[in-house]
């Protein structure tokens, strides 16, 4: 019996690898990252409209993200900023990863929703997001 | 009883999966395929992509959800049915109950009892 516990506890050690992308400065979440060409977020919000729908790997620093799950992070690189969310919501940043350098592999999409102006007229509002499937995550802090 | 101790052990090994996702790659990469699966996954799936506006991209997660979704599922009893929280619900106040009551007695045993004089 105390074998098959063994075992178990050594499963879930070695199964444990610390979210580690053989990086050790960094944390992968989601799918590996294949993508190998940075765009930088000026150059994707430059061509909004062809770019929607294409997948990229870009880059920036997390400013914000989503204290009750991190189900989302707005990202930061010069002045452009974008919002990320991941994959199906089939993982999650860190709540307490503000301030980290990340590189996310995903897909640009637009989304559209209704809002009202200040005279009360209903209007379509459009924002543009990323969808991350994979997205790397410093260890350490960037000034 | 033997039900309520199977639920107990997924919610435990849920819990434990959940607190430790962030611990591995396992849970976040893991997919399984929605032909195994309650229909309403494949079209929370599909909802999910349409609502993301990934419906023409992951082209090779279009028929599989993520794990975590069935483990979040699972711990809150949706997977079940919508009806399964209040099983879970009377579950919890059980344990609470037999957790109160059990600190209650292993009080009543460790307090010094009064030794009464045997009377001649």
């Amino acid at each position: 019996m105390k074998y098959y516990f063994t075992l178990l506890i050594s499963v879930f050690i070695f199964g444990c690898n610390g979210g580690s992308s053989g990086d050790a400065s960094a944390d992968l979440f989601g799918d590996a990252i294949t993508f190998e060409n940075i765009t930088s977020l000026s150059n994707l919000l430059a061509s909004k409209d062809e770019n929607i729908g294409l997948e990229f790997l870009t880059e920036g620093i997390a400013i914000e993200i989503c204290q009750k799950k991190g189900c989302w992070m707005d990202i930061k690189d010069g002045e452009d900023v974008m919002t990320v969310r991941f994959k199906d919501y089939s993982f999650f940043m860190p709540k307490d990863g503000a301030g980290r350098k990340a590189t996310i592999q995903g897909v640009f999409t637009k989304e559209t929703y209704e809002d009202t102006d200040e005279q009360g007229n209903a209007i379509i509002q459009e924002y543009y997001q990323i969808i991350a499937s994979g997205v790397k995550l410093k260890k350490s802090l960037q000034n | 009883m033997i039900m309520t101790s199977i639920i107990l052990i997924i919610i435990s090994i849920t819990g434990i999966v959940l607190i430790h996702e962030h611990d591995t790659h396992f849970f976040s990469r893991t997919r399984i395929t929605t032909s195994i699966l309650p229909p309403q996954y494949q079209y929370r799936l599909d909802t999910m992509r349409q609502a993301q506006g990934t419906t023409s991209s992951f082209q090779k997660d279009a028929n599989s959800v993520p794990l975590s979704w069935l483990m979040y599922d699972l711990h809150s009893g949706t997977f079940f049915g919508k009806w399964a929280w209040i099983y879970y619900d009377l579950i919890s106040v059980a344990l609470i109950l037999y957790s109160i009551s059990g600190i209650y007695l292993f009080i009543g045993i460790m307090k010094p009892k009064s030794i009464k004089k045997k009377e001649c």
